[in-house]
């Protein structure tokens, strides 16, 4: 059993962004952002981990091999992780994986915020930027490769 | 005797007390007045000395409390008395009307989207408007709405009723009316805070003008969820501040209108709100003006310091006595410059009062009808070797309502009164609460079976997203044998819809799209368990506050993300197993290091609630650094206090006094430690299940400073108050404050030397007024109530010259010159005592925190696990802390924190067995390779290396693995980030979760291919 | 094609097998499986591709091909790091890369992947980066100015791991990058690129090993140190002498472990596959005969075997604790260079 999902396809191209948030913070951040109805572009997908140093740098190349155009990993301000300091781990594994990209040339499609859970207006904002950011480097390079 | 306690006040105090108590096994009642809980905190953008966002730490907290089985909130409540005696007592309140039913109320927020009545907002310290029907702020316990009975125009005019009409579960309800309420308890807390002062009553300050403000009104102007979303402006005309003055102690320290008290707060928070206000616009200038800035708790002083140097906040020792109002409406002060003693007059754009700390109306009020006595201050009066009972049996105090405090001292009370009330009523402990029951779980069909159920929330998700649609695509993802869409999700109607779903199609796991699981994943968790599905088959699609209400305008497009994140959170489900959460056996016994004042009221504590402690003094004699004190602040002598606690250590059956002994090894985790202790000499093993650390501090020997020990004529401070025991004679003593503190090498401030100093100069003074009584200080810092010893000795004559720290004094034997900064004169005092204020050092807490691998501060104190949460907790379950072993404090503060510890302990003690989290990570052990990674990586010690030898096939060799204790685990996943050999797997949000939700993320990009899973499932 | 089908069943691999004294994995057994019922055993998975059993084999099957080639597009069992290097290469190879640039050198260098290692594998403690400049050091030293190459992976791990997609879109970039650079002889300091640029890529020009430059660097070295050969330039290339010679004709003293050259142990895990408690065994056998031969210095010409042999040293709270540094063959070289200066 293989299901074939046809993409319904949207007029021209937007930036599909991933977003992984810490379940204290940045998502809590990203649901302030909604209650207080700040919008921003629907080119954001939010993948809740408990906190930001379980995000595998594996993934974010995973994310992008698979097309998406940029990814965003959030955490707690550095002082606040709920974890103590595993958003310091998060810095690190972050940082390395953004100078791997740097010799494919995608280091700006890598993102690390820290967003508060009051930060809600930050939130939006940040998604916007990098938005905007994305729509000026392009869709992602990726070639798509039958299977 | 009742097995229930009322929590009066629902600030950060009450609800750690509720939590404490709770855990603890009592039924707990929390009342709150306003609609939510959450007090002033809830208001703060974030909190000194850190900066920690206020929100971040207590919202969890908020959703705990709100979400305990053994909690009942009673919110919108006011209680009118408390009546009847220790283990019976009969609370009466008032519920008030909030005119919507609260369960009904889903909290959407529609009513208030549509409500047309404007009033200012109390959240934001009326800076901002919000509706008449409203939820006080986004965080908001419980979550519903409450109408304003004064504003609302339907219940004041009989017009509009428009809530009522958009209201989707037919929630509001005019003809509420309030509801008196008797509860039957075995105990009370009160924990009812304070109020900000009102700085009208000081018309000189001009309150009236737009542009001067409280410091509670900048706090929600720097905050993010605030009126300008944390841009600091001017409430006159929008423009943004160029300087802005702080001026100190408005409502505090002023005995002309009954302020007698410090507030013990504000120059730290005046300090946090100028740092943040720099952070956001470092051009802004900012000046404090203060009388003494003290800055006394843990790492306030380092904090001061940064704020001065990294910050280039400017602190002016001077008293503007008023702001001017120019007739061009800007703002002016004029204050001496007590180095030129110039007048100087400046312009500010905005003037922030930092507003002191009132007690609560509530405290009078509840003094009048239950008789509980109030202090000299209006607090609710306590003693210092009880600084958490009142007057009346059975009812306890904490928080600032005992007396002004910042967070930790109130959080560390709070768990304290609750050991009091636990205490009090241990015999009754867990007879009122009762354990949810569930049905068996279901036995689960290999492949996966997903029910998909879709909200509309109202028009909250409907009127953006194209539930239908999302809907049909569901249907069509992989898994997935069944979709529907629902109104309300969260409503009753809903679950059993979903219960029967779950039944008819045999569903295996469980899709919710609707809102966010940081509120809703519980409910619909207990849902599932309901139908007979594990917890962790259920996932939450937020498709409202990640979707609907951000992307308002673009319906279409918020329609294909809606499908995106539903496809994600199935791709996700279909992967999810079932998670338990473990259930450890534990010890019920403790053990606490040190018999100081701490230590043994902790051993205490512990032990009438019914545990054995083992109390480990390494001395002969308990009784700490109290046995060489001779006289309370209070006035009270410190042997009857001593020979108190000594006696109650003795009769206590449930404790056992191992005197000169040491714990010498540890091994084990919560709830199961098994410790060695040497006790002379020999080796006693000891189990436990907790342990409390209160190994106090020691007095700094001030070697080599001020020609100590050079002359038998200098002192130092505890010396001096030794010898008062027996009495001293001087015509001339000069203090000196601050001596080995405050400096380069020992940054902190030695928080009780100004208190000791001033109590000791009274004492001097009062067994002979004409001696002469000089104390040299840099800022004297007698905080919260013992500001009334500073003024009792300026009343006595003793004499205080401030000196400077780059000029310090200069003793040769008899003889003291300082530097006046206020006269700009060296002064020469000859002295028959000079005596050093030397602050309290850390002890020996070296070897302690090897053995229970627990994080000393860069002064060696122990560091808790959270400085203003979880201030008597370390990160380490199972380990608590308290007394100077933590920093230096005042008996009663250690007597508080050594309550609070016993508490925290209890919370543990008091289960049957320990649960620990069901999403934690796992070794695979065969995968394990011993590298250590985890182990470093882990800031709960959860995983640790054990010695094994392996057998693969033909070759056997000794190595470590790594093992994770699930009573340590808190489920981060941040090792298996690290794992090299992938061996571990973050259960919930394993590689291959995560992986399938990344692929189905870009949706068409990639389908799901189902067969993977299969595999799975058969490997 | 594997010659699979010429297997008379004898099992003499399966005796052999250094997985088989710390698991279950049977060639034999995999190749019977495969033979008569089509079926994938776990045995695919877990060999460690060393290169013992077709050196050994009567019917010189080839077991190397055969693996491979019943890898291709199946699921690897275990890959170690999380996957992260599978997921760099996969990705790289979607992607255009570097333009192609033709070089001004005769002589190309290609570094690997030391740069992914050093910021993937930083809990190992090795200064993987200090490979490629050494290696330029040492070139130097001999007059050898090399374009380095800005190519992609070489493909090697993925091309194990049964990605052979992946491999041929790497390879290609790879060739069509190496002909544009009009390069005649392409260096590499890893024993990976090595086998995999010479036997899986057909690129018609020189590929050399750095340890077939080092033996005329006229260092003057008084050490002992011993030699772990890597699979893939040992056995895979049959590469032994070269490494050693460069060691020897610099002063150095080589002495030999217990099973080395041909019969040389494996570090226990190729292409980040299978890291776990069997490979871990044959890790520390390998690392308890350097210890015996009294070096306090293990070379080797693998920066997999490095980041393996350091892995084990690092361990936290370690039961054994080694006092023998594993270093680079190149590394080494150019440490006592510079210290000779």
């Amino acid at each position: 059993m293989k299901m074939e999902t046809p993409a319904p396809r949207m007029n021209g191209w937007e930036p599909n962004i991933l977003a992984f948030c810490c379940n204290w913070c940045s998502y809590a951040g990203a649901d302030l952002a909604g209650v207080s109805r700040f919008q921003y572009p629907p080119t954001v997908k939010v993948l809740r981990v408990m906190c930001s140093s379980r995000v595998e740098p594996a993934f974010i190349l995973k994310a992008l091999k698979d097309g998406a155009d940029g990814v965003l990993v959030a955490g707690c301000h550095i002082g606040d992780c709920h974890y103590i300091d595993g958003n310091k781990n998060a810095e690190i594994r972050i940082n390395n994986t953004r100078k791997a990209l740097a010799k494919l040339g995608l280091e700006k499609r890598l993102r690390l915020e820290w967003i508060s859970a009051s930060e809600g207006l930050r939130f939006s904002e940040v998604i916007r930027d990098f938005t905007d950011e994305i729509k000026k480097l392009g869709e992602n390079p990726v070639k798509e490769v039958k299977k | 005797m009742k097995g229930s306690v009322a929590v009066v006040g629902g600030g950060i105090a009450g609800i750690q007390a509720s939590l404490d108590l709770a855990d603890s096994g009592y039924k707990t009642y929390l009342i709150e007045s306003k609609p939510s809980i959450g007090g002033v905190m809830s208001q703060l953008d974030k909190t000194f000395p850190t900066n920690d966002c206020a929100m971040c730490i207590l919202s969890p907290k908020l959703v705990e409390t709100g979400r305990h089985p053994n909690i009942e909130l009673l919110g919108y409540s006011d209680v009118k008395s408390i009546t009847g005696k220790a283990g019976d007592f009969k609370v009466k309140l008032i519920k008030k009307a909030r005119y919507v039913d609260e369960t009904k109320c889903t909290g959407c927020g529609t009513c208030t989207e549509k409500c047309p009545s404007k009033v200012p907002d109390e959240y934001n310290a009326e800076m901002s408007k919000r509706k008449s029907i409203y939820i006080p702020f986004a965080q908001a316990i419980p979550r519903v709405a409450t109408i304003d009975a004064a504003h609302c125009l339907y219940l004041t005019k009989g017009k509009c009723g428009v809530c009522k009409k958009v209201c989707g579960p037919k929630a509001v309800d005019y003809e509420q009316k309030d509801k008196e309420i008797e509860l039957n308890v075995g105990s009370v807390v009160l924990a009812i805070g304070f109020k900000p002062f009102d700085p009208s009553i000081l018309k000189n300050y001009r309150f009236d003008h737009p542009d001067v403000i409280t410091s509670l009104q900048f706090e929600r102007l720097l905050s993010a969820s605030g009126p300008t979303q944390g841009h600091v402006t001017k409430q006159s005309d929008g423009k943004v501040p160029k300087n802005i003055a702080f001026i100190q102690c408005i409502g505090s320290r002023n005995p002309r209108i009954n302020r007698k008290h410090c507030s013990s707060v504000c120059c730290m928070y005046a300090t946090k709100e100028s740092i943040i206000a720099k952070e956001h616009d470092q051009e802004l200038d900012i000046t404090i003006f203060h009388i003494d800035i003290r800055a006394y708790g843990k790492n306030f002083e380092e904090f001061y310091s940064r704020a001065q140097k990294e910050y280039g906040i400017k602190y002016v020792n001077s008293r503007p006595p008023e702001v001017v109002v120019n007739p061009d409406n800007t703002l002016s002060l004029q204050y001496e410059d007590f180095t030129t003693g110039d007048l100087i007059t400046m312009n500010y754009d905005m003037v922030v009062l930092s507003i002191g700390l009132d007690p609560a109306d509530s405290a009078r009020a509840l003094a009048e009808s239950s008789g509980i006595l109030l202090d000299d201050f209006g607090n609710i009066a306590t003693s210092i070797e009880n600084p958490v009972e009142t007057s009346v049996p059975g009812i306890y105090i904490c928080g600032v309502a005992q007396g002004p405090k910042d967070i930790p001292d109130t959080v560390a009370q709070a768990s304290a009164a609750a050991s009091k009330a636990a205490a009090l009523l241990c015999g009754e402990r867990g007879t009122l609460i009762r354990e949810r029951k569930f049905p068996d779980e279901k036995k689960l069909s290999p492949e996966p079976r997903i029910g998909v159920f879709v909200c509309h929330c109202g028009i909250n998700i409907g009127s953006v997203v194209n539930v239908p649609d999302v809907v049909e695509y569901a249907k069509t993802l992989p898994g997935v044998t069944h979709a529907r869409e629902m109104l309300y999700a969260c409503s009753s109607d809903s679950q059993s819809t979903i219960k029967d779903a779950i039944a008819r199609n045999d569903l295996n796991r469980v899709v919710v799209a609707s809102c966010t699981p940081r509120t809703h994943e519980p409910l619909f968790q207990n849902t599932c368990r309901e139908a007979g599905l594990n917890p962790y088959l259920f996932e939450l699609a937020n498709i409202r506050e990640h979707c609907s209400w951000v992307h308002m305008k673009e319906k279409e497009r918020a329609t294909e993300k809606a499908k995106a994140i539903v496809q994600m959170a199935v791709a996700k489900s279909a992967l999810f197993q079932p998670l338990y959460k473990q259930k450890v056996p534990l010890i019920n016994r403790a053990i606490v290091l040190g018999a100081g004042v701490a230590g043994m009221t902790a051993a205490i504590d512990i032990a009438n609630n019914g545990y054995h402690v083992t109390l480990i003094e390494k001395e002969k004699e308990p009784g700490g650094m109290l046995r060489d004190m001779t006289e309370l602040y209070d006035g009270k002598k410190p042997a009857d206090v001593l020979r108190d606690l000594i006696r109650k250590v003795s009769e206590n059956r449930n404790i056992k006094f191992l005197n000169e002994a040491k714990l010498i090894k540890v091994e084990g985790y919560l709830g199961n430690f098994k410790g060695i202790v040497n006790n002379r000499g020999k080796e006693i093993s000891v189990d436990f299940g907790v342990a409390v650390i209160a190994t106090g501090a020691r007095n700094l020997e001030p070697s080599g400073l001020f020609n100590y020990g050079k002359d038998p004529r200098i002192i130092t401070q505890a010396q001096l108050e030794k010898m008062l025991g027996t009495g001293v004679s001087a015509n001339t003593i000069t203090m000196i404050q601050c001596v080995g503190a405050r400096n380069k090498e020992r940054e902190y401030c030695g928080r009780i030397c100004c208190v000791d100093a001033v109590k000791n100069a009274i004492r001097m003074k009062k067994a002979n007024i004409s001696t002469n009584v000089y104390v040299l200080y840099r800022d004297m810092r007698t905080y919260g109530v013992t500001e009334n010893l500073y003024e009792k000795a300026r009343d006595l004559g003793v004499l205080f010259i401030r000196y400077d720290e780059e000029r310090p004094p200069k003793v040769q034997g008899g003889s003291v010159v300082v530097h006046d900064i206020m006269l700009n004169e060296d002064i020469e005092i000859a002295s028959d005592l000079v005596v050093l204020s030397t602050p309290l050092v850390a002890g020996e807490n070296e070897e302690i925190n090897q053995l229970f691998k627990i994080p000393l501060d860069k002064n060696k104190f122990f560091l808790e696990a959270h400085p203003k949460l979880r201030p008597v907790d370390f990160a380490t379950d199972g380990v608590f802390l308290c007394g100077s072993a933590q920093a230096p404090k005042l008996i009663d503060e250690a007597i508080s924190q050594a309550s609070a510890a016993a508490s925290r302990a209890c919370t543990i003690l008091s289960r049957e067995f320990i649960e620990t989290e069901g999403a934690i990570s796992i070794v695979n052990e065969a995968r394990c390779i011993g590298c250590g990674t985890c182990v470093a990586v882990c800031p709960y010690n959860a995983p640790s290396l054990y010695d094994v030898t392996v057998k693969v096939e033909e070759v056997t060799y000794s190595t470590k693995k790594s093992k994770i204790n699930p009573a340590g685990c808190k489920g981060c996943g941040s090792c298996a980030a690290a794992c090299p050999a992938g061996a571990i797997t973050a259960q919930h949000f394993s590689s291959k979760e995560i992986g399938e939700a990344i692929d189905a993320f870009d949706k068409g990009v990639r389908s799901i291919s189902i067969e993977k899973q299969i595999v799975e499932v058969m490997v | 094609m594997s010659n699979v089908q010429s297997c008379y069943q004898c099992g003499k691999c399966t005796s052999i097998c250094p997985m088989r004294r710390v698991s279950k994995t049977s060639p034999r057994s995999s190749i019977y499986n495969s033979n008569v019922y089509g079926l994938e055993t776990n045995g695919i998975w877990t060999c460690l591709t060393c290169g013992l059993c077709p050196m050994e084999c009567p019917q010189q099957v080839d077991f190397l091909t055969f693996v491979r080639e019943e890898r291709q597009g199946k699921r690897p069992l275990e890959v170690a790091h999380l996957g992260v290097f599978t997921e760099f290469a996969e990705l790289s190879s979607k992607l255009d890369g570097a333009r192609h640039q033709k070089s001004d050198s005769e002589y190309g260098y290609f570094p690997g992947c030391v740069d992914q290692f050093g910021l993937f594998l930083h809990d190992v403690k090795t200064n993987f980066g200090e490979i490629t400049t050494s290696s330029m050091k040492l070139l130097d030293k001999i007059g050898i100015k090399p374009q380095i190459m800005d190519m992609k992976c070489c493909g090697h791990d993925v091309l194990w791991q049964g990605k052979k997609d992946v491999f041929d879109r790497l390879k290609k970039y790879n060739i069509d990058h190496i002909k544009e650079s009009g390069i005649e002889t392409l260096i590499t300091g890893c024993a990976e690129c090595y086998r995999t640029f010479s036997k899986d890529y057909g690129l018609g020009i020189k590929v050399v090993h750095i340890s077939e430059l080092l033996d005329k660097l006229g260092l003057k070295i008084n050490a002992d140190v011993t030699y772990h050969d890597p699979c893939r330039l040992g056995r895979h290339m049959g590469m032994y002498d070269a490494p050693r010679k460069a060691l020897t004709a610099n002063g150095v003293t080589v002495k030999e472990m217990e099973h080395s050259k041909e019969n040389a142990l494996c570090c226990g895990v190729s292409s980040f596959m299978n890291c776990n408690e069997q490979t871990k065994a044959l890790r520390i056998a390998r690392m308890n005969e350097a210890e015996a031969t009294g070096a306090k210095t293990l070379i080797t010409t693998c920066s997999k075997c490095l980041a393996h042999f350091n892995c084990l040293k690092t361990e936290k709270d370690a039961v054994k604790k080694y006092d023998i540094d594993v270093v680079d063959l190149s590394v080494f070289l150019a440490r006592q260079l510079e210290a000779g200066k």
